[in-house]
C-alpha cells in the first residue's frame, strides 16, 4: 500500500517514514507528496487539533492522527476520515492502523470510543427531528427548499417553478420561519446536516 | 412490553492503559474490568439512550452492519447487567 503523509512536523514525519517504509513484510510504502499516481491511504498529522474539512477532500482513505482528544475525534470523523489514532501512540499501533484502514476497517482509540459514541446518537437525533422539520413544509414550500439548498437564488428559484419574485420570496420565508433559520446561507447549513434531505431540484 | 433504555449505576471508574478500563462500584465494593466496546456501552446508558440508538452508533462508528453492531450492543448490555453495572 502506498501511504501519503501529511505532517506540519517534518521530525514526525520522517520517523512515520521511516517506520513505514521499514515495516516487515513490505506491505507498506511511503511516498512523496509529489508522487506521480494516488496513494492508497493518506496519513493527516494533525498536532493542534480539530480537522481542517479541506484538507481531508482527497480520493484515498484518511487516518487522521491527533491529540486524545473528543473533538479532535469527532471532527476527524464529521470530515469523512476513514480512521482515528492518537499521535503519540506507539508507532506499532500507528501502523496497525494504517494497515487496519487498508483492510477496510474503521479505526477509533479506545478511551475516546464513548465520546464518538455519544456524538453519533446525538447526531441521529438532530437529524430526526430535523427531518420531522422537513416533513412540516407544504410540497410547494418542500420545491423551494430544494432549489434554495441545492443553492439556486430567490429569482431563479420564481423562474424554475414558474411564480413571481414576489411570491419565490414569500414561500421562502415561510421555509426560513418553520425551520427556524434567517438566511440562505442558514438554511444551507441546515440541509448538510441532513443527509438526503433534498431533492436536488430537479428539471421536471 | 416496550424495552426501557437502560441506566448505568452511578460508580466512579479508573481508566487503565485503554485497552481495559476498570469500574468501582462503591455499593458492593468490587471492580470489574470492561473492554473499550463494552466500556463505550457502559457509558452510552443513561436512562434515555435505547439500545436502537446504541446499535446505530456503533454501526455508524465501525461499519459494521445494523444487525451485527444490534448484536454486539445486546451481548455488552447483557455483559452489563450480569455484573451489576446496569440497572435491570
Amino acid at each position: 500500500m502506498r501511504i501519503l503523509i501529511e505532517s506540519p512536523d517534518t521530525v514526525y514525519a520522517a520517523a512515520l517514514r521511516l517506520a513505514i517504509d521499514g515495516h516487515p513484510g513490505g506491505r507498506l510504502a511511503a511516498i512523496a507528496a509529489d508522487h506521480a499516481g494516488p496513494a492508497d491511504i493518506a496519513v493527516l498529522h494533525v498536532p493542534g487539533g480539530p480537522v481542517d474539512t479541506a484538507l481531508v477532500a482527497v480520493d484515498s482513505p484518511v487516518l487522521v492522527l491527533g491529540p486524545d482528544d473528543p473533538a479532535a475525534l469527532i471532527a476527524a470523523v464529521e470530515a469523512g476520515a476513514a480512521g482515528f489514532a492518537l499521535a503519540d501512540a506507539h508507532m506499532s499501533e500507528i501502523l496497525e492502523a494504517i494497515e487496519a484502514i487498508g483492510d477496510g476497517r474503521s479505526v477509533v482509540p479506545p478511551t475516546l470510543l464513548g465520546s464518538l459514541l455519544r456524538h453519533l446518537v446525538d447526531r441521529r437525533r438532530t437529524q430526526a427531528v430535523a427531518r420531522e422539520t422537513l416533513e412540516s413544509l407544504s410540497p410547494r414550500e418542500r420545491e423551494v427548499f430544494d432549489l434554495a439548498a441545492s443553492g439556486f437564488a430567490k429569482d431563479d428559484i420564481a423562474d424554475r417553478l414558474y411564480i413571481s419574485p414576489a411570491t419565490a420570496r414569500t414561500h421562502l420565508e415561510r421555509v426560513y420561519k418553520k425551520l427556524g433559520v434567517h438566511s440562505h446561507a442558514e438554511l444551507v447549513a441546515f440541509a448538510a446536516r441532513v443527509p438526503d434531505s433534498t431533492n436536488g431540484g430537479s428539471d421536471d | 412490553m416496550t424495552e426501557m433504555p437502560p441506566r448505568r449505576r452511578g460508580h466512579r471508574w479508573i481508566p487503565g492503559d485503554g485497552s481495559e478500563i476498570t469500574i468501582y462500584v462503591p455499593e458492593t465494593d468490587s471492580l470489574h474490568v470492561l473492554n473499550a466496546t463494552a466500556f463505550a456501552i457502559w457509558e452510552l446508558c443513561d436512562g434515555e439512550t435505547d439500545v436502537e440508538e446504541m446499535a446505530a452508533a456503533v454501526s455508524d462508528a465501525t461499519g459494521l452492519p445494523a444487525d451485527v453492531a444490534r448484536s454486539e450492543v445486546s451481548a455488552a448490555l447483557e455483559l452489563l447487567g450480569r455484573a451489576g453495572l446496569i440497572e435491570t
